[in-house]
């Protein structure tokens, strides 16, 4: 509204904007995909042979039952009769067996295949940085993980294994075919080509429906997820019919997408009725023209019938394989997104740290061109409680998310301890440091799990410690089931004041060396604060802290103040030096001080 | 049964794409299928026979031309049903969206967003997959099952009554596999909707989950329930893999018996070969309806274990519902009337059987301003909750312009409320989508004026790509304080009556919240206000301060008749103007 679209520098993805692939639609992925498979051959494999087995036991079958028609009812053998009656029951009780397995087999395989690459879909999400996160929908991430992943489990339970079978059945066909009669043969075969043109010229636009329906269905998913979690804003705003409209639209959308997708797999089947149905035409009239022995003309035309059989079913596993390309296009796209920010090859394990934090001449920008910090330098010396206060969108939280290297730096060199942070490992970096985020977030689950969140092995007693000393503890004992109060998605049943209660308390659990509290009792009431920091003087001894808050009251006490603005510091010092300074900082306590 | 009725019902429109598809089918595609063929064996016969091959040519034509109707028949088919399918799925998941957005919070705080999100798609595709494939194949093995039977009786009613007697047992296996089927795809279901969420949490907090280094433990976790949901498809999957085998076999078995007692019969001389042999060739179409039958069976019980879920969303019932006669606000003397009073009476609120709000009396007339501070969790935002009834009272009443909430038309209450909420909620939009949100038809001009009240117009002008920039989930890519600011110009933007700020400024540096508050105050029109904060700054100027603690107020008054009390505002006061507060000795030299 504000801007011409073109005007527009790149911008996040969000519920009506398609995500473009790079590459041209291609098979490519299902090779991909072999890794995956090559592990569960063996189990393939037999389920194949079953598939021979009672493929094979129904070809004799028919036979069988000839031999009583034909021969032993007209010699009234009733004894053979049974005998040939209880082969077949046999035979049937074999086929039953084989079909068993083979299901039973399929379905395990095609499950704990797509498992597992859903397994490592998910691995490598935990390793993509923040940025991948913010830069789409939450609901196009899932997508793939939970529905695309789902969508491909067919394919490797039975679509393999039908291709297979089929293939060795065309084999088969023509190898009986060219024995009976080579040039009949060859007719029957250049049905082929005007088939392989069709699949050619389809496959292409089919692999276009496939991917715009994934989109499509990924917009949905992203519109719906969105509007689920956004659902009281929605209606305070009595937003109700416009967003209705919307999502009628993206119904649409996707219902449009989903039959031009299926429109051109429904052609398969009849070009393959109607092609086959030609070069059967074909093989009579020729046979018939050129006077053929009728034999041949029989059997070749049976053969012809028998020979498009496989190859209709074979158009309708072109059709699976294509949508399966397209999620699995997805699916690896995600794979391949390199883990921006991951250690280096030499990367060591950060020793133990005392916790002196030191940012020399830091450059940083979330986009190209829009620079946050500029030359930014400071020192935290071990054990010093650091202080950062600044306008809102200064960059405290950006500083805070440098150092814990959930962005990279643009320039300059981030120590701890003197020890440089981009040639440690990021988990033993992280793990050293205890951050409480701006936004706090609480999982599903009870609060025990919650708190324990920050340190796994930890005891109840020293999570009820850690409570207590956030003074989350009073509240939590009135819960019906105290500790053990199951919490909603994002502790929606807890106040907001709540919540960043049990995350400072998680936050501390960790008992980490460097300590960050990014606004971590912005929503919690003065006096509780208060008690909360009495509690925490003690925890702060001999740990370096970062300490961010617009209550000037929360850290005043600080060693030290750090004053962000202007994408750098523009005041340092303690609080009585700060406002002996008369600078912006003495300006902001005075606005704090009621007139 | 009910279930087909339900989306029968909501066929509505397309149901003759579906009748149609599902004629063309039984009716021209079925019968081709085996007429097709026919033309060819009489072909064959004329060439085994070496007789006349005179009508070769139009034999083959014909082969020719009914592949070609058949051909064109199934196209048309697979496109009707699709279509209607389609089409139900629009309906479907329109009204399910329009129903997610009719209920209420006691609605959403017992339903995982997971669980909503399945319903949303993959029960809905169980019911594509009926509408498409189940009902012309259940149709399909029917009548084949019945013509067949009907042949074989006409034939031989002796064979055809052996065919018959297996009929009992195949029922019972199709009634035992029935009943396993279901639970087994409603636990499917479960898991599905389990890993849904599972992913979802992991995906929204994976800031958390980095800050922790939790990476390995979201991954165990992530494996149960993946592993869970592996099972139980196997599981789900396993009962066909089953029972399908055994029907198939069951039915082979029936016609060797048949053959057996057949033969004998026609050594007899009791029965023709030909009859015989009638039962061996039409044999499939048994095999084939029993085979059908069996897949209608399981996928159908997928269909119906789907539609319940979908149905029990469709119907789910809400507390928060539209009075039976709403009041609308007249306009037309709306103008005359007082806009914006606001009183609570007696207010009472409990949470299934705990007690949050008790006796809670706030009177605002229009256009004053109430200030609201309160210990942690003591029930401040469960009164805007109330008064924008997400929630209803238990007790006592709330009352806007002198009208019970819960007598007003949702719509027109909440329209004359606008909320800035604690936990800030901005869309992955545009930022001006987002500050027009409650009124989109705002001009750009009116977007920017707000945005400049709340203080965001700066840094939103800096920003590359300006009022267009997409802001992330929920917000990201902007930081705590512009979020609320932006949060806050969304809420100014609703230009409604009552205005109600939940913290709104918590993350909000000293200056600029000064800022806001000046322009607040300067803005044409009078607005009743609620400000829910923790710093006196932000409520001081207040015409009445309320102290909520422990859901009770426990003092009411101005700034100054408030620290004339000496009592909790005092204190709070106190400790922020670091001017320490002595009277309690917890509260003594923390600083020094
Ligand atoms: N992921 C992101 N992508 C792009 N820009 C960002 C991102 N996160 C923050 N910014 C921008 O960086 C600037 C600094 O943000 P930051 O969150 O560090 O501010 P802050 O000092 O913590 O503010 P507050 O006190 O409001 O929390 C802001 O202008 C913000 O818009
Ligand atoms: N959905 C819910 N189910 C059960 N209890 C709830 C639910 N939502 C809130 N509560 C409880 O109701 C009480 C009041 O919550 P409320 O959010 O109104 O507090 P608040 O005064 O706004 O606190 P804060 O200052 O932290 O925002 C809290 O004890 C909270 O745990
Ligand atoms: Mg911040
Ligand atoms: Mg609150």
């Amino acid at each position: 509204m504000f801007m011409p679209e073109e005007t527009l520098k790149k911008q996040r993805n969000k519920y009506d904007v398609d995500e473009s692939l790079e590459s041209e639609f291609n098979l490519a992925h299902l090779k991909r995909s072999g890794r995956y498979i090559k592990k569960y051959s063996k189990q393939l494999i037999a389920a194949l042979c079953y598939s021979v087995i009672s493929i094979v036991a129904g070809l004799v079958y028919p036979y069988i039952i000839k031999i009583i028609l034909d021969n032993l009812v007209p010699q009234k053998d009733v004894a053979g009769m049974l005998i040939i009656g209880g082969i077949c029951i046999i035979l049937f009780i074999m086929i039953m067996l084989a079909d068993r397995a083979r299901g039973i087999i399929s379905a395990k395989v095609g499950q704990k295949i797509v498992s597992e690459i859903r397994s490592d879909l998910f691995a490598h999400l935990q390793t993509l940085p923040f940025d991948y996160y913010d830069s789409r929908p939450h609901g196009k991430i899932l997508v793939r993980v939970v529905n695309y992943v789902n969508a491909v489990a067919d394919f490797f339970a039975n679509g393999l294994i039908n291709i297979v079978l089929e293939l060795l059945s065309l084999v088969f066909i023509l190898f009986f075919m060219f024995a009976t009669d080579v040039r009949l043969t060859l007719l029957v075969l250049t049905g082929i080509v005007p088939f392989a043109i069709y699949v050619q010229i389809i496959r292409r636009s089919q692999g276009k429906a496939s991917r715009a329906f994934s989109n499509k269905t990924a917009n949905m998913n992203a519109y719906f997820q969105e509007s689920i979690d956004g659902m009281r804003v929605t209606q305070s705003f009595v937003r109700e019919e416009i967003n209705q409209a919307t999502a009628q639209g993206i119904a649409s959308a996707c219902r449009s997408a989903y039959m031009r997708m299926v429109a051109l797999m429904y052609t398969m089947l009849p070009s393959v009725l109607i092609i086959s149905a030609l070069a059967t035409s074909a093989i009579y009239l020729v046979g018939v023209g050129h006077a053929m022995t009728a034999g041949v003309i029989i059997s070749m035309g049976v053969y012809c019938g028998r020979f498009w059989q496989p190859i209709q079913s074979l158009g309708a596993l072109s059709n699976q394989i294509v949508n399966t390309a397209s999620y699995l296009e997805r699916i690896f796209e995600v794979m391949d997104t390199p883990a921006a920010i991951s250690d280096k090859p030499d990367a060591r394990p950060l020793p133990p740290v005392k916790g002196e934090v030191c940012f020399k001449d830091v450059c940083f920008a979330y986009e190209k061109d829009v620079p946050i910090l500029e030359h930014l330098s400071f020192t935290a010396k071990a054990g010093d409680s650091i202080a950062l206060v600044g306008p809102t969108g200064a960059g405290k939280t950006t500083i805070v998310n440098l150092l814990a290297r959930f962005y990279d730096i643009g320039s300059g060199a981030i120590t701890i301890d003197g020890i440089g942070l981009y040639d440690v490992t990021l988990a033993s970096l992280r793990s050293q440091m205890g951050i409480m985020l701006q936004d706090t977030f609480i999982f599903s689950g009870t609060i025990m799990e919650n708190i324990k969140y920050g340190r796994l092995d930890a005891s109840d007693e020293e999570a009820v410690a850690a409570a207590r000393v956030v003074h989350a503890d009073d509240f939590i004992k009135l819960m019906p089931n105290g500790y053990n109060t199951y919490v909603t998605e994002r502790g929606s049943s807890l106040s907001a004041g709540q919540r960043q209660l049990i995350s400072f308390a998680r936050t501390l659990l960790a008992d980490p060396r460097v300590l960050i509290l990014d606004e971590a009792t912005s929503a919690i009431d003065t006096k509780t604060e208060l008690l909360v920091q009495q509690g925490l003087q003690r925890l702060l001894k001999g740990r370096t802290s970062f300490i961010i808050a617009h209550r000037l009251s929360t850290i005043k006490h600080c060693d030290r103040i750090l004053y962000v603005s202007e994408r750098n510091i523009a005041e340092a010092g303690n609080h009585e030096q700060l406002l002996a300074a008369r600078g912006l900082y003495y300006e902001l306590y005075q606005s704090q001080l009621a007139d | 049964m009910e279930q087909i009725k339900w989306v029968f019902e909501n066929m509505k429109g397309s149901r003759w794409k579906f009748f149609l598809g599902s004629f063309i089918h039984i009716f021209i595609n079925l019968p081709l299928i085996i007429i097709a063929p026919l033309f060819i064996t009489r072909l064959l016969d004329l060439l085994t026979a070496r007789g006349d091959m005179s009508s070769a040519h139009f034999l083959i034509l014909m082969f020719l031309v009914a592949s070609l109707i058949r051909g064109t028949a199934q196209y048309l088919v697979g496109l009707l049903l699709d279509s209607s399918a389609a089409d139900c799925l629009v309906t479907m998941r329109t009204k399910l969206y329009a129903k997610l957005q009719s209920l209420a919070s006691d609605f959403y705080h017992s339903t995982r967003t997971g669980d909503i999100m399945m319903r949303l798609t993959g029960d809905l595709e169980a019911m594509r997959h009926f509408i498409v494939w189940v009902c012309i194949n259940a149709v399909y093995a029917v009548i084949v099952y019945i013509a067949g039977m009907a042949v074989f009786y006409c034939t031989n009613a002796v064979l055809a009554a052996i065919l018959t007697a297996v009929s009992p047992v195949t029922t019972i296996l199709v009634m035992r596999m029935r009943k396993q089927t279901g639970p087994a795809y409603g636990r499917v279901r479960e898991a599905v909707s389990r890993l849904n969420t599972t992913v979802q949490e992991n995906i929204s907090g994976n800031r958390v989950v980095k800050a922790f280094v939790r990476e390995d433990y979201e991954q165990k976790k992530f494996e149960e329930r993946n592993s869970a949901f592996c099972e139980a498809s196997v599981g789900a999957a396993s009962i066909y893999a089953h029972y399908g085998p055994i029907l198939n076999a069951l039915s082979n078995a029936a016609i060797v018996l048949v053959l057996i007692v057949g033969g004998i019969l026609v050594i007899n001389e009791e029965m023709t070969v030909g009859q015989l042999f009638l039962f061996f060739t039409l044999n499939w179409l048994i095999n084939d309806a029993t085979r059908t039958i069996g897949l209608v069976i399981n996928d159908g019980q997928r269909f119906f274990w789907s539609t319940q879920k979908v149905m029990q969303l469709y119907y789910a019932r809400t507390d928060i519902k539209n009075p039976m006669n709403p009041y609308f606000e007249d306009l037309a003397d709306g103008q005359t009337k007082e806009r914006g009073q606001v009183e609570f009476l007696d207010v009472e609120f409990k949470y299934d059987r705990k007690p949050v709000l008790r006796g809670i009396n706030i009177t605002a007339q229009p256009g004053q301003t109430i200030g609201i501070m309160g210990q942690t969790g003591s029930g401040k935002t469960t009164l805007v909750m109330l008064l924008a009834r997400f929630m209803d009272v238990t007790k006592g009443s709330i009352k806007i312009d002198g009208v019970d909430v819960r007598d007003y038309d949702l719509h027109t209450l909440r329209g004359k409320i606008g909320i800035a909420m604690q936990d800030v909620f901005l869309f992955s939009n545009s930022i001006d989508a987002n500050i027009a949100y409650g009124r989109p038809d705002m001009s750009e001009d009116e977007v920017c004026a707000y945005a400049a009240m709340a203080d965001a117009d700066g840094f939103v002008t800096h920003m590359p790509n300006g009022y267009a920039t997409i802001v992330g989930e929920r917000g990201v890519g902007l930081s705590g304080g512009q979020k609320q600011r932006l949060a806050l110009a969304r809420a100014l933007a609703y230009d409604a009556p009552v205005l109600v700020l939940d913290d709104t400024t918590s993350a909000v540096d000293m200056e600029t919240e000064k800022y806001i508050q000046g322009q607040l105050a300067n803005r044409p029109g009078r607005r009743t206000t609620f400000i829910i904060a923790q710093r006196i700054s932000s409520v001081k100027d207040a015409d009445v301060i309320y102290i909520i603690n422990d859901g009770v107020v426990t003092e009411k008054g101005t700034h100054q008749q408030l620290l004339a009390k000496k009592g909790y505002y005092y204190e709070v006061y106190c400790l922020q103007q670091g001017t320490g507060f002595e009277n309690e000795a917890e509260g003594a030299n923390v600083y020094a």
